[in-house]
């Protein structure tokens, strides 16, 4: 938030003197720092991977450019792209070769291109890459087609190259799923995002079939509702109207649960993913592919505690 | 470079623009270098390929300073900046035959 702090400061909106003047520009300039260091990895990256790559940046950089009126107004602090499940492979060998070091290992094998949320990247500079396959850890997160997002992208020129992003209404799909089921209570930022994303009234009925095929309704109204509520944003748009007005199915409350309020826990969202998942074969895979560590480490006590 | 050559920000380089000034980071640097006062003002100026002594009369005409004093600053700032690749040399379309 340093760039609208110091921004209200200028404007009149917020009183301080000097040395906290001084203070709010220079925690800004250091947000900015950052926020350039990580437009130098993506286009890094971008200029890295072949061009028949499908893969998107999601929030930070698209968002600063390209939806809210300053760039200098939108912190980040990392790396976030969308990489379509044929491309996960590849993309993490590149970010290896480049010196990463992924922070989590891959629970079983298989596991990034079929169930996984993502993977982050610690780089050698400081920047993090996080290479997500979705948008959402549990069962929305599952339930979402990536490659639908992925077939959508816009073009965000950044340093003299043109970097894929996810069009409008994926980014405002994206800000709502990270404002909903993300921290709990949600952090100011992405309730942000939601606002500047948001579709035009022109083009809300094609942005809720899209809501509507992820089965995200619920994480859409969620977000609209808490954003509206929390940023006193009230505008006279179709979204808040239907926002308004939408009643959760039991699934919608089951789901939500494992995200948000006192039974919400990563054990939960793991269990409820298996609602989101079709068919027997793959729900068997899934529950084969999260219970593997677990059983891996329970033979590993098993085999070093017989005599 | 020919006599016509004149001066433009380096598409590559990020950069955002702050209440007190510009903060830049060049293709060949590795730190972003914070561009205040008169710097900032020379940087906004080459957003468009300018040439170096319209660059200087327009500072000339801003400040109190000399034009030889501005002259000299606004030299030392853009061998500075390229040489971290901040601005190259282009050709002046405006002066082409």
């Amino acid at each position: 938030m340093e760039g609208l702090l110091a921004t209200a400061v200028l404007e009149g909106f917020i009183e301080a003197d000097d040395d906290e003047r001084r203070a709010i520009a220079a925690a800004h300039r250091s947000a900015m720092a950052t926020c350039l260091a990580i437009e130098r990895r993506l286009l890094t990256v971008e200029a890295s991977l072949p061009p028949s790559t499908s893969w998107a940046v999601v929030k930070g950089p698209a968002i600063a450019h390209l939806d809210e009126l300053d760039p200098a107004l939108r912190s980040f602090g990392d790396l976030d792209v969308l990489v379509s499940a044929s491309a996960l492979g590849a993309v993490h060998r590149l970010l290896t070769i480049a010196g990463g070091r992924r922070r989590y290992a891959e629970p079983a094998r298989g596991f990034d291109r079929r169930f996984g949320k993502g993977a982050a990247f610690p780089m050698p500079d400081g920047t993090e890459v996080d290479v997500h396959r979705t948008l959402a850890l549990g069962p929305w997160g599952l339930a979402l087609d990536p490659d639908e997002l992925l077939a959508r992208t816009a073009q965000l020129p950044l340093g003299g190259r043109s970097v894929p992003v996810l069009d409008r209404s994926g980014r405002f799909l994206h800000a709502c799923y990270h404002a909903a089921l993300g921290d709990d209570p949600p952090r100011l930022v992405p309730l942000r995002d939601v606002a500047l994303t948001l579709p035009s009234a022109q083009t809300w009925g094609s942005v809720l079939d899209r809501v509507t095929s992820a089965r995200a309704e619920a994480v859409v109204a969620r977000a609209l509702l808490t954003a509206s509520c929390t940023l006193r944003w009230s505008p006279d748009h179709p979204a808040l109207h239907w926002a308004r007005s939408f009643v959760p199915s039991r699934r919608d409350r089951r789901w939500m649960a494992s995200y948000v309020g006192p039974r919400a826990s990563s054990r939960a969202r793991t269990v409820r993913g298996i609602e989101a998942l079709s068919g027997p074969r793959e729900r068997l895979a899934y529950a084969a592919a999260v219970t593997a560590p677990t059983i891996r480490r329970h033979a590993f006590w098993w085999r070093t505690a017989r005599p | 470079v020919t006599d016509s050559a004149v001066w433009v920000r380096t598409p590559a380089t990020l950069e955002r623009s702050l209440s007190d000034g510009f903060l830049v980071l060049p293709p060949d640097s590795a730190d972003p270098l914070f561009l205040d006062d008169t710097a900032a003002q020379i940087w906004d100026v080459l957003h468009e390929p300018v040439d170096e002594a319209d660059v200087v009369a327009l500072m000339a005409s801003r400040f109190d300073g000399g034009r030889h004093d501005v002259a000299g600053d606004v030299a030392s700032f853009v061998e500075q900046m390229a040489a971290v690749g901040a601005i190259h040399l282009v050709e002046d379309s405006a002066a082409a035959p």
